[in-house]
């Protein structure tokens, strides 16, 4: 058998290219421990980038989503306890109106009741005119302008018509948009008797126009004060303020499933952001026990070449010339 | 015995010729450590017999002995075999070092960058239509939005400076000051080196018939260095070394024939270094484009010029994918702000807010948001580079341009009491949500999807050149050690040879004085 000839130059050269070898896999594992990482750079696997990078753009937008969700709970359940104090502003007139159709009251005592809805339609007005973070909750999009404009019996609407696009839209999920307002002249009506106010009657008209919980109110208020009073027609308002009543009610259902949605939209949301996270750890992450063991494994792997290192490199013939 | 003067030569012969065999072994031990050395061998013959030495019938061996030669450990082929291996290992090296710079300033796993920029300006958009109104909420919009603009500028220059630093920018002052302009003086020096070893080596061996050694020692030195440069041929032509590369000869025998410049007339920004081989005095032009006339993955200067050029993986290419991106997101954003769309009997655009009457009122939108910084007030998407992105200053001065509302543009349009008013979000919306918009010019990627894929074809291709290198580099290193093999000193053979020649040595002194004595008991005679 031949042997090569062994040369110290290339000794050493093999023994440095050995340990260096086994010190740069020591460091490659050690820095994987210390970030937690397997992809520390792309090119460690380039396959995964756009994924784990696509992950956090996901994990991103999942975050602007739930603030978004936190944000409008905020104006729906502002406008949920409104309309909460408007059931009871209008269980209040319910009560005074019954009171009223009893035949025994005086034309003057009528007028203290009159009065009194007078004091709640201007509370009414200023439900309607609730404004939160700055912003007119039931205007529609008209976000900037009060409500309600009231200038002497007029009381009208200001905001964006129920006919125009007053839907104020919030993206709560990946593709999902749902409207949080509703139209105030849905809610609360108006009372008005002015030409040229933009609105579903002829503007041209000089029409009294009267519609919904405002305009029910100021109707009674005007019965009320009739002289001799109308008591059957007074009674009849009774029907019409349940009817009220009930529609109140039905919109403030409606704020309340949508304040439902909006949590049950969380929970999803919260469900997809602990599977991203999960999956993008899956890609980049670290299996902990693998490094560890790869780790001490690389260890005993060095100190074995450099302990290998240290008998090849020292004796020479030098040691056993005398 | 002959003559007994013979005697006494024959072994001052011998100690003189051990002691050239010790001083040797004695040169090799001492450069056992020395790049490129070569270990020397003394070969010794057996000296003439003279006439004169014949005695009668038989010859007797009187002649001692003779140096023959002093003998170079070398092996041609491996050296040419090294070259090769060399030159492609030098061309990796380049990569590698090139990418991993690359790769760094397009690092954005950790969510830097542009794209963390692009994630906060989305997310800044989304803020802007849940609160339209708000001043703030505009200005934070804007605010991310220069930021982004801001990461494209400086992504854009960190890349552009660091491709300057290698092939400079087509000026003379900076590829004065590029990497290729270092690397083609030290090929030019080396040629100019190996031109005067030849000349050397040659008039030593024929004028005075000696092996020059450490020369040649140091010509193969020269020609591995030069190899991790360029891919060189070596033709040995008597003692001359005449080198090539490709076919061009570049040295032949002691003149340097040819020398690496620059041709800066052909020298563009996409390719600002062309290299070409002339004459040292510039009158024969031998090779116009060394890029294009040497396709092979050799060398550093072919890597400096791949890498610095503009190939498929250039950084010129990263440069022009930064542009295009960064001017469709700009493209998209600004049509978003001035759109308008001509449905049948609903009219639509966007449109932005009026601070200055109260109550605010819209107003159409016609500013930008992203403009070249290099021509403001210009309204045009094509113009805008990653290099010249910024938010437009009107926008900045006053953030109720930006358009957050998209409406329908009535007879009489953005009345103060017009029912589609202020709060309208829409125009918002379509901000928050063209980061899902795909775009042809992008290869039907959105914005953020393009990014991520010019992200992972960098990383892949980096990934790519390391393990060429790697494996280049495995290669070398195994014809190295096989080359050490053969040429590099072995400390325990040169001991064994240090004590063979020293008994030898010590022997041919001990005859030395027998024969003396021998000499003077004849002296003693003649009394």
């Amino acid at each position: 058998m031949v042997y090569a000839r062994v040369t110290n130059s290339y000794m050493s050269a093999s023994v440095f290219e050995n340990t260096n070898a086994n010190q740069a896999r020591l460091v490659e594992l050690q820095t994987q421990l210390a970030t937690g990482k397997r992809v520390g750079k792309p090119s460690d696997d380039a396959v995964v980038v756009p994924s784990i990078l696509n992950t956090q753009n996901f994990l991103a937008k999942l975050e602007v989503y739930d603030k978004n969700i936190t944000h409008s709970m905020g104006e729906l359940d502002v406008a949920e306890s409104t309309l909460d104090s408007l059931v009871g502003n209008l269980q209040r007139v319910h009560e005074l109106t019954n009171q009223a159709s009893n035949e025994l009251n005086s034309p003057s005592e009528l007028k203290i009741i009159a009065n009194e809805i007078d004091e709640i339609i201007r509370n009414v007005v200023n439900l309607a005119n609730t404004s939160y973070n700055g912003k007119y909750i039931f205007s529609g999009n008209n976000v900037a302008t009060p409500t309600y404009a009231v200038n002497g019996d007029d009381i009208t609407y200001q905001g964006t018509l129920p006919t125009e696009d007053y839907q104020f839209e919030v993206q709560v999920k990946e593709n999902l948009k749902v409207a949080i307002n509703e139209a105030g002249v849905n809610i609360f009506g108006e009372y008005y008797q002015t030409a040229g106010m933009a609105t579903p009657a002829d503007p041209t008209d000089d029409v009294f126009y009267s519609n919904g919980i405002i305009g029910h109110l100021k109707e009674l208020t005007v019965d009320l004060r009739t002289d001799p009073p109308d008591y059957n027609l007074i009674r009849g308002k009774l029907d019409v303020f349940d009817e009220d009543i009930q529609q109140t009610l039905f919109y403030q259902a409606n704020y309340g499933n949508l304040i439902n949605t909006l949590e049950n939209t969380r929970n999803q949301l919260e469900k997809e952001e602990i599977n991203a996270v999960d999956y993008k750890s899956t890609l980049e992450d670290i299996d902990l026990l693998k490094v560890s063991s790869d780790i001490q494994f690389q260890e005993i792997a060095l100190q074995a070449s450099l302990n290998a290192a240290a008998r090849v490199i020292q004796p020479t013939m030098l040691n056993f010339l005398g | 015995m002959g003559n007994m003067f013979q005697g006494l030569y024959t072994s001052a012969d011998a100690l003189r010729l051990n002691q050239v065999a010790i001083s040797v072994i004695n040169n090799n031990i001492a450069n056992m450590n020395t790049e490129g050395y070569s270990k020397q061998r003394v070969d010794l013959q057996q000296g003439h017999t003279m006439p004169g030495s014949i005695d009668e019938k038989v010859i007797v061996p009187i002649g001692g002995v003779e140096l023959e030669t002093i003998t170079r450990y070398s092996n041609n082929f491996l050296e040419g075999y090294l070259r090769k291996e060399q030159g492609t290992l030098g061309y990796f090296d380049q990569m590698a070092t090139s990418m991993s710079f690359v790769e760094g300033y397009f690092n954005e796993l950790d969510e830097t960058g542009i794209t963390g920029a692009m994630t906060a300006f989305y997310a800044a958009a989304q803020e802007l239509s849940m609160d339209p109104t708000n001043k703030i909420t505009r200005s934070n919009f804007l605010q991310r939005a220069q930021d982004l603009a801001t990461e494209f500028n400086s992504s854009y220059s960190r890349l552009a400076d660091y491709r300057e630093s290698l092939v400079g920018d087509s000026t003379t002052s900076s590829l004065n000051a590029s990497q290729i302009k270092t690397v083609a003086n030290e090929i030019n020096v080396k040629l100019k080196e190996i031109a005067t070893l030849n000349d050397d080596i040659a008039s030593l061996t024929s004028q005075q018939n000696i092996k020059p050694n450490a020369l040649l020692d140091q010509r193969d030195l020269l020609i591995n260095q030069l190899s991790e440069y360029i891919p060189v041929n070596v033709d040995y032509e008597g003692s001359h070394a005449n080198i090539y590369v490709g076919n061009i000869k570049l040295v032949e025998a002691g003149e340097q024939i040819a020398e690496f410049g620059f041709d800066m007339a052909a020298s563009t920004f996409d390719n600002p270094a062309v290299v070409n081989i002339t004459s040292p005095d510039g009158s024969n032009i031998y090779c116009e484009d060394y890029q294009a006339n040497f396709p092979e993955q050799s060398g550093q200067l072919k890597a400096l010029l791949d890498i610095g050029g503009d190939g498929v993986n250039s950084i010129f290419a990263s440069l022009q994918d930064l542009d295009l991106l960064a001017q469709e997101f700009a493209r998209v954003v600004n049509d978003i702000q001035v759109r308008t769309d001509a449905t049948p009997g609903a009219e639509m655009t966007s449109a932005c807010i009026d601070g200055s009457v109260s109550p605010q009122q819209l107003i159409q939108a016609t500013e930008y948001i992203f403009l070249n910084v290099q021509a403001p007030g210009v309204f045009d998407s094509n113009a805008i580079t990653a290099s010249n992105i910024q938010v437009n200053d009107a926008v900045v001065a006053d953030p109720y341009l930006v358009a957050t509302a998209y409406i329908e543009a009535d007879a009489a349009p953005f009345a103060p009491n017009d029912p589609n008013a202020i709060g309208n979000n829409d125009n918002a919306m379509a901000f928050a949500n063209c980061r899902d918009t795909s775009i042809l010019a992008l290869g039907g990627f959105n914005v953020e999807d393009k990014m991520a894929s010019m992200i992972s074809e960098i990383g892949s291709y980096t990934s790519t050149i390391n393990n060429s290198q790697d494996a280049q580099s495995a290669i070398v290193d195994q014809i190295n050690e096989k080359k050490q093999m053969e040429v590099g000193v072995n400390l325990d053979q040169e001991l064994m040879d240090l004590v063979k020649y020293q008994n030898s040595y010590n022997a041919s002194a001990r005859v030395f004085s027998i024969v003396n004595e021998m000499m003077q008991l004849m002296m003693s005679l003649l009394k």
